[in-house]
């Protein structure tokens, strides 16, 4: 299998007042990550908060720069891209649903989801029926022509993945998606994160508290104050071993 | 010696050919002709020598030695023209010449003002030209190799960015119709940025429409002083940089009100150069609106205005030039790409900034610091004071600007004290806390908007609602003209006035007069001079200083002339009993007139003055000899000139204007009823016979200072309102940027159970600073400044009432829509706090 995001001794440091030069303004988030996701990969990142995770996930998503370490996106490294390639790259490649899900006032809810298609110059007859199908999909069809202020949380959650899934992308990256989210539709979601990932054999990356969430994924990546503490692997089929890992693992982190 | 291009040596010997013809050019205006060098030093040693002609002015004796430095350059020149000739190049010859050119401009530009003709600075220019022309011609090779290399990699990385980059297709109409719906829903934010470019707008095409109606009544420019140009340029530089303040506080505003949207976009892929059209085109979309809506109000304006002052002045409102609108719109958008460019980087920095932390700023409160500073601040404040009480320091810029610096620190001072007992003592600290909130957390941001709106206050409130209010106080009447025709001129002229006299005029004056000049007429302040250069005034400035023109004419009259004078205004005149040289100077000026010497280089009590005749060198230190001035007073005796600039009086004694007297003569002409007409036809054909004779008739100086008046008062009014604006602007910006912050905070409070009326009062004593320390420092400065200003322009009583009555409902109004803002921003704040239970 191909790799499709490799990171080398990723540094992420954030200088408080942008003040580069002064070493107590430094706040050290990543300290030196070394991650590799194949193609076709269902990733969760656990960890506790405060960790780094919103942070690693905004920079394999090329949202944020990184300080030191190299980042290869299928093979390319990232910091000798242009900027708009890399606006390519998010907008084509990879869907990100984030934690404050960051939707547009101005506009409507369906309008919200068109954006990313809009970017991209589609025709406007294709981006409705995409933006219907999806929105039937994920039961917002009654939602579309309201303004993201008058929606509640979980309604506006459903409404970024939406947004994330309606270019196609090839990656989908996810800040804590069902944070907001009843049982049923977190249900939903991950039935739909598991059809994406195995039918259409796309990348998912999901940052989660939810180990109930985190036992559909192939692979979870334990972050502990910006450094991985534990990598662990599903074998094959064997879901219920795998969660009972998780939940050891969840355990050991507490006791720290 | 490397292989020269024949082009290059053809060239280079050429330039150093005239460097060293030069010296045969007029280098010099001596004696009001342009003299070569080698002319003038033979002049000057003729005179018997440098120190003995200019009778030891430093500044120029030394410019006179530094004029061998280039009489060497010019020899040096020929030696190299020579070596070039032979073949060599003398490169030690080559290197001298051109130190040579360097060091004399330097020194002339730097340190002395005499004055060489301006085009003799080309001469280095030159120098350095052929300079850069030699290094190309010696190292062309490896320069265009170089390019060449460069070019061919430029031109890979291009194919490869257009390659890379390749992004095919036309945004479809829902991308526009995004764009439009963000528009709207931020609407309010357009709003203010149209509304400050709206402004300019009116003001430009106001201020030029204006100017261009005046011109046409307006007799000629150069008599009455001022002129309608000058105030203009300046006008339109402060008005500019006054915008350039109000649109970069919309500006901002306007950025950080788009932070969160832009960010999304990038986030969710958006093309650089997309982002960038949208940018433009709402800005560009902005800009168009205000130009159209400024011309349509400016005109409207216009017309009222015209209206108005038609009713007194024969003015019609004419259209502009095509020419002129190019002229208005060619400001405007520079204005707007200055505002645009400034502003740019904090849009930068936010942009970036916004998708990592905003950090409120370091909070340092100083210590130390402060305190010096305050004592700094008290020094600045009384020196400008001490400026302020003469007539000499008076009221210029320097001193305002220095009074405004020591205002700040001692602001910064007192401020940081009270913080830091604060901080320093819990007891206070926790009772201060949320009271003295923006204070103790954000020092510098918050003292840096006080300072503002000090400043605006003081502005407002003096300097420029004393140039508006001095001459709205001041109306032009026939108080100020109390004769028709005033004139002088020489014993050649007699018959012919006399004649006039009898023709026309019901009443002739003639009383014997001498022509005064004083040395320096002008005070050459720092201000001044740039407010010169940025005025494109280049006859007022050579070299960042005042150009050597003939300085303005005043009337010397003996005391007895003087108290007839003063009985025939009917005024009661005690004698002056001047004895010897003494002198007293009667400023004729009506109370818009800045405070100010008929000679600068003196102090207020001697006076630099010549009452030679006319060939005499005005410009010779030696032809000025100071005198005593024992009396200084404002009166208006014969007119007023030149805005105050020309024919003041300078009163003799009688023995010793019988010793100056050359038979000149003042005459005071009034008209019979229906002959000022043909009167005013006699005289000005009268004078174009007979040399050095001037006159001047009260109507055309009626009308051209009347229409002067109304353009200042225009002009003045809209920096009134401006400077106004932007302090409400700065209030707004202060608190609906930080509202969200704000009204969290006292939720929070409100939450953990503070009862409503602590809150209110808490929230009260945050926001107060805000208004209270501009109106008592801004405000209590300029009251002071303008009692300080009634004393040195010598003003009656009734004239500081009608100013008052002028200027204080600009203050009223000011402060009124200052309080207007600051209370209702407060309102909304408590609303927001405390939603109704
Ligand atoms: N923009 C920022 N500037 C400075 N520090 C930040 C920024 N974003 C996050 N941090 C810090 O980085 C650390 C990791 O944050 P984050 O990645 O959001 O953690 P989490 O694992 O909970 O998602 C936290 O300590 C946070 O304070
Ligand atoms: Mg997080």
């Amino acid at each position: 299998m191909a790799e499709i995001i490799r990171t080398d001794k990723l540094v992420k440091n954030y200088y408080r007042n942008q003040d580069k030069k002064d070493p107590s303004a430094k706040i050290e988030v990543l300290k030196g990550l070394d991650i590799t996701i194949e193609d076709g990969e269902y990733v969760a990142i656990m960890g506790s908060s405060g960790g780094g995770k919103t942070t690693l996930l905004k920079i394999l998503g090329m949202m944020e720069p990184l300080t030191e370490g190299k980042l290869y996106f299928k093979g390319q490294d990232s910091s000798l891209l242009w900027k708009d390639e890399l606006a390519d790259i998010r907008r084509r490649e990879i869907g990100f649903v984030f934690q404050d899900f960051y939707l547009m006032d101005s506009l409507s809810a369906g309008e919200n989801i068109m954006v990313p298609m809009i970017l991209d110059k589609a025709q406007a007859e294709e981006m409705k029926q995409k933006m219907h199908g999806l929105a039937r999909r994920f039961g917002v069809e009654k939602l579309i022509g309201k303004s993201p202020g008058e929606l509640s949380g979980g309604e506006k959650q459903r409404i970024a993945i939406c947004r994330a899934l309606i270019n196609d992308p090839g990656i989908i990256m996810a800040d804590e998606p069902t944070g907001n989210l009843d049982a049923k539709s977190s249900r939903r979601l991950m039935d739909t994160f598991d059809d994406i990932n195995k039918e259409m054999g796309k990348n998912i990356i999901l940052v989660t508290h939810d180990p109930k969430i985190a036992r559909c994924s192939d692979k979870i990546f334990f972050i502990d104050d910006g450094v991985i503490v534990r990598i662990l692997e599903k074998k094959e089929g064997d879901t219920s071993e795998f969660y009972r890992e998780i939940l050891r693992e969840m355990e050991k982190m507490e006791e720290e | 010696m490397k292989r020269l291009g024949k082009l290059y040596q053809i060239i280079s010997v050429l330039i150093y050919t005239f460097i060293a013809a030069a010296v045969w050019l007029p280098w010099i205006r001596c004696g009001g002709k342009g003299r070569s060098l080698p002319e003038y030093i033979m002049i000057v040693k003729d005179s018997g020598g440098i120190v003995h002609m200019t009778d030891g002015n430093p500044e120029l004796v030394a410019s006179y030695y530094l004029f061998y430095v280039i009489l060497l350059a010019a020899v040096l020149s020929l030696v190299y023209v020579a070596g070039r000739l032979a073949g060599k190049d003398i490169k030690i010859v080559y290197r001298m010449i051109q130190w040579c050119e360097f060091l004399y401009t330097a020194a002339a530009l730097i340190f002395f003002p005499l004055v060489p003709m301006g085009w003799t600075y080309l001469l280095p220019l030159l120098c350095m030209a052929e300079f850069v022309l030699r290094q190309y011609v010696e190292q062309r090779d490896t320069i265009l190799a170089e390019a060449r290399v460069r070019e061919q990699r430029d031109r890979l990385e291009r194919d490869e960015r257009k390659r890379r980059l390749y992004f095919p297709g036309r945004y479809g109409s829902s991308y526009y119709k995004m764009i439009l719906k963000n528009v709207r829903y931020h609407i309010r934010n357009y709003v203010m940025l149209i509304v400050s470019s709206t402004f300019l707008m009116l003001f430009l095409f106001l201020v030029f429409a204006l100017k261009s109606a005046f011109m046409e009544i307006h007799s000629a420019e150069a008599v009455t002083g001022g002129g309608t140009q000058r105030i203009l340029l300046n006008a339109v530089w402060m008005g500019l940089i006054l915008n350039a303040v109000l649109m970069g506080l919309s500006f901002s505003y306007y950025i950080r009100s788009k932070m969160r949207e832009e960010n999304m976009l990038v986030v969710l892929g958006i093309r650089s150069g997309a982002l960038r059209a949208i940018m433009l085109l709402e800005y560009a979309g902005c800009l168009v609106c205000a130009a159209i809506l400024g011309l349509i109000l400016g005109n409207l304006f216009y017309r009222i205005l015209i209206g108005v002052i038609g009713t007194r002045i024969p003015v019609t409102a004419g259209g502009m030039t095509a020419g002129t609108y190019m002229i208005i719109l060619g400001i405007f958008a520079a204005a707007a790409l200055t505002a645009a460019m400034v502003n740019s980087h904090v849009y930068d920095h936010m942009r970036w900034s916004a998708s990592g932390l905003i950090a409120p700023g370091r909070n340092r409160i100083p210590g130390v610091f402060g305190l010096i500073s305050g004592i700094i601040g008290c020094i600045c404040m009384v020196w400008a004071f001490v400026r302020m009480t003469g007539r000499d320091g008076g009221e210029s810029e320097e001193s305002q600007v220095l009074y405004l610096l020591g205002l700040i620190l001692v602001l910064l001072c007192v401020r940081a004290v009270e913080m830091q007992r604060i901080r320093q003592d819990d007891n206070r600290y926790f009772r201060y806390l949320f009271d003295r909130f923006p204070f103790l957390t954000g020092f510098g941001q918050n003292m840096k908007k006080i300072y503002l709106l000090t400043v605006i206050a003081f502005l407002v409130m003096y300097t420029f609602a004393s140039v508006y209010g001095s001459s709205a106080a001041s109306p032009v009447s026939k108080e100020q003209y109390p004769y028709d025709f005033v004139c002088t001129a020489g014993e050649e002229a007699e018959e012919e006035l006399q004649e006039l006299g009898a023709q026309y005029a019901q009443n002739v004056k003639q009383y014997p007069m001498a022509t005064v000049y004083s040395l320096m007429p002008n005070n050459i302040s720092l201000v001044n001079s740039f407010k010169d250069i940025f005025s494109l005034d280049y006859a007022a400035v050579s070299n960042g200083r005042q150009a050597l023109t003939d300085p303005p004419v005043q009337i010397g009259v003996p005391e007895s002339v003087y108290l007839k004078l003063k009985k025939e205004r009917g005024e009661d005149a005690e004698a002056l009993k001047l004895s010897g040289e003494e002198i007293a100077v009667v400023y004729q000026e009506d109370a818009s007139a800045k405070a100010h010497l008929l000679d600068w280089s003196g102090t207020a009590d001697t006076l630099n003055l010549q009452t030679l005749s006319q060939e005499a060198e005005l410009w010779s230190y030696r032809a000025y000899t100071p005198r005593k001035v024992v009396r200084e007073e404002r009166d208006i005796l014969t007119g007023i000139c030149g805005g105050g600039k020309e024919q003041n009086l300078v009163v003799f004694s009688d023995d010793f204007f019988d010793e100056i007297y050359q038979g000149e003569q003042l005459y005071l002409i009034l008209a019979e009823e229906g002959d000022y007409e043909a009167a005013d036809q006699e005289l000005l054909s009268i004078s174009k016979d007979i040399e050095g004779m001037s006159y001047y008739g009260r109507r055309a100086m009626i009308q051209d200072t009347e229409t002067e008046r109304y353009l200042k008062q225009v002009v003045w009014m809209f920096m009134l309102i401006m400077v106004g604006v932007c302090g409400i602007y700065l209030l707004f910006i202060k608190f609906c940027f930080e509202m969200d912050e704000i009204t969290a905070r006292y939720r929070f409070l409100d939450c953990m159970g503070m009862h409503e009326g602590p809150l209110r009062k808490t929230l009260g004593h945050e926001m107060r600073p805000f208004c209270v320390i501009p109106l008592l420092a801004g405000g209590g400065s300029a009251v002071i400044f303008t009692l300080l200003m009634f004393r040195v322009r010598m003003y009656n009583a009734a004239e500081i009432l009608q100013y008052l009555r002028c200027v204080l409902p600009v203050w009223v109004i000011y402060w009124l829509a200052q309080w207007t803002a600051y209370l209702a921003l407060k309102k909304v704040l408590s609303d927001k706090i405390l939603i109704k239970k």
